[in-house]
């Protein structure tokens, strides 16, 4: 809107979400990679000030943006190449190295990859940014009762990965990769 | 310990301090989101970016350089001006015509059980070593990256590593043999990294082998060209490019859409992509044939010391001179706007009050090369390459930095395809000559 003191609006937005959004990429990205990732995120907001809601959606927005900048970046070989050459300092694994990798967590790490890509984000943003299936369902961009269904079958499969439940299930896609939004419309 | 419970305690973020917005990690990502204008104008298209479609090219590479212990980041920004449009067709688009008459089909259908061997060499490593307090060279590692893919995207990546340090200048040599020559510090497990695949294991780092499905593209050159001219080179769109190749639609450097053209095309053609045909390998190469501004190499050694044809793109950027005015709040977050060739008046005023300074950012002339080696007899894209010119950038650090410039190497990229076929298990390679 015209008038609009935008770059206020844009400082308050990193204020109150720079850490959700940090935690959100340390969960999901190469290490070398978090810096990166937070910044595209605050970047893209800040191209589109306009569009982003008032909160409390402003924070589900940047979620947004963020699982598709995710999937955008982790796309090409090529791009994975620019990760590589951008490591300085010290040597380190190339960025095709996992992120789970590390932690000591080994297992559950390994029936958290089993999953579907699409399950295992509405298991991490259920548990890790405890959203609600409501505000998951604004993030990934489908219904609230496609997101129950997803965290249903995810931790049913979890648990199958884990000894607790051997029967395997299909997990069909129930959403197509998100908008960002308001991008859309 | 139930599932959710486990889920919890397995949060990578959960044992890690999260910087503040206020820490020095915080200010530098701020100065990185807001280093393009505000609600700018697109120069070329008159337009506002709150449009989703006619929304501005964004004309900034950044770059993060860890440079120092405490990770502060280092904001490189080089602006890339538009090709030389219009030019008379060029020798360059002589000899893309003549590989379109020639083009073949390679092997790309896959079987069940059948998986698309692609060798390639590149750069795996880059490490710059400190030799004293302020001084270093940079160097970097060559490897050899094998991929098997199957159709369902599933598939297994083998990089090998040669520990041999290489340089890409003289200077970087030079410094490496004053300091004694020393073997490049990588752990000798690091050297071969093996990574498997499953059809399920998209997203994260560990993504799908690209494999282009291309049975649906146009062989019209016009129509393919304005398939492949569809969404955004470095938006924030995705998808916007026909499945199977939508992944093309990555963060690009072009600040051109003849540069991503010439960019997705090229990768169309050096692959892998299954449902090639030579009807659309030869509209590849009459879409680069009328791309603005290529130029004919003649005969050309790519980095891996194959021989063909050479061609390339350059991309041109002027010496430019432009301002960074830094706002401070009470709160003491900065913002600050890089107003160069855009003018740009913010809408309000602050809301607050501020203490506004005003620092001269000057970006020197530079010049991105693409080049691309093709096999005049098979058609193929042996290489292709990205470099700088001048290899080094004094950039301004913002205003964090309170205006200081700082040097920032800028190394060349390539992927050389050294072979590539079908092969009938995920270890197999093809016959060599083929």
């Amino acid at each position: 809107m015209p008038g609009e003191d935008l770059p206020g609006r844009f400082e308050q937005l990193y204020r109150d979400h720079f850490g959700a959004i940090y935690a959100y990429a340390l969960r999901r990205s190469d290490p070398a990679d978090v810096h990166d990732l937070v910044a595209e995120v605050f970047a893209t907001a800040w191209r589109r000030m306009p569009d982003v809601p008032a909160p409390p959606e402003d924070r589900l927005w940047l979620y947004g943006v963020a699982w598709r900048t995710l999937a955008r970046q982790q796309r090409t070989d090529r791009r994975r190449h620019r990760l590589v050459m951008k490591l300085q300092q010290s040597a380190r694994a190339p960025a095709e190295a996992g992120p789970y990798d590390r932690t000591p967590a080994g297992e559950l790490v390994e029936a958290l990859r089993g999953l579907r890509p699409e399950n295992r984000e509405v298991v991490r943003l259920i548990v890790w940014e405890q959203l609600t299936h409501a505000e998951v369902a604004l993030v990934l961009g489908c219904s609230a009762n496609a997101v129950a269904i997803r965290w249903h079958r995810a931790l049913r499969r979890l648990r199958r990965d884990l000894g607790v439940d051997p029967r395997p299930h299909p997990s069909p896609t129930l959403c197509a990769p998100p908008p960002i939004a308001g991008e859309e419309r | 310990m139930n599932v959710q419970t486990r889920l919890r305690e397995a949060d990578p973020a959960r044992h890690t301090d999260i910087p503040t917005p206020d820490s020095e990690v915080g200010r530098s990502v701020f100065e990185r989101s807001t280093a393009e204008p505000l609600g700018a104008t697109d120069p070329r298209t008159g337009t506002n970016p709150g449009d989703r479609r006619a929304r501005p090219r964004r004309a900034v590479r950044i770059t993060l350089v860890a440079a120092l212990p405490v990770a502060l980041a280092v904001v490189l920004v080089v602006i890339l001006l538009p090709g030389t449009e219009g030019s008379a067709p060029s020798a360059a688009a002589a000899t893309f015509g003549r590989l379109a008459l020639e083009a073949t089909t390679v092997p790309t259908s896959l079987g069940p059980g059948q998986y698309y061997y692609t060798e390639t060499d590149r750069p795996t490593y880059q490490i710059a070593v400190t030799t004293s307090p302020g001084h270093s060279f940079d160097e970097y590692l060559n490897g050899v990256v094998q991929t098997w893919v199957a159709a369902d995207g599933s598939g297994r990546v083998v990089t090998t590593t040669d520990p041999t340090p290489q340089f890409f200048t003289a200077g970087d040599r030079a410094a490496w043999v004053a300091a004694g020559s020393p073997p490049a510090a990588v752990p000798p497990g690091q050297l071969t990294t093996v990574q498997q695949l499953g059809p399920d294991s998209g997203s994260e780092v560990n993504g799908p082998i690209p494999l282009y499905d291309v049975s649906a593209l146009p062989t019209d050159p016009t129509e393919l060209s304005q398939v492949l001219s569809n969404g955004e080179s470095n938006g924030s769109t995705l998808a916007s490019l026909p499945s199977g190749i939508s992944s093309l639609d990555y963060v690009s450097d072009c600040a051109t859409q003849a540069c991503a053209l010439f960019e997705r095309a090229v990768d169309l053609l050096q692959g892998p992509d299954i449902g090639m045909t030579a009807a659309l390998r030869a509209a590849l190469y009459q879409v680069l044939a009328a791309v603005p501004g290529v130029s004919l190499l003649g005969t050309t050694t790519d980095p891996a010391g194959q021989s063909g044809i050479g061609v390339s793109l350059v991309e041109h950027q002027p010496a430019k001179t432009g301002t960074i005015v830094c706002q401070s709040s009470p709160g003491g977050m900065i913002t600050h706007y890089v107003k160069g060739g855009v003018v740009l008046t913010p809408t309000t005023g602050p809301t607050t009050p501020t203490t506004t300074v005003t620092y001269i950012a000057q970006t020197p002339a530079s010049t991105t090369t693409f080049t691309v080696v093709v096999d005049p007899q098979s058609t193929t894209v042996l290489s292709s390459e990205e470099s700088f010119s001048p290899s080094t950038q004094p950039v301004s650090t913002g205003c964090g930095g309170r205006g200081t410039t700082q040097e920032v190497e800028l190394s060349p990229t390539w992927r050389v395809v050294v072979s590539q076929g079908v092969v009938g298990s995920d270890t197999a390679v093809p016959p060599a000559g083929s």
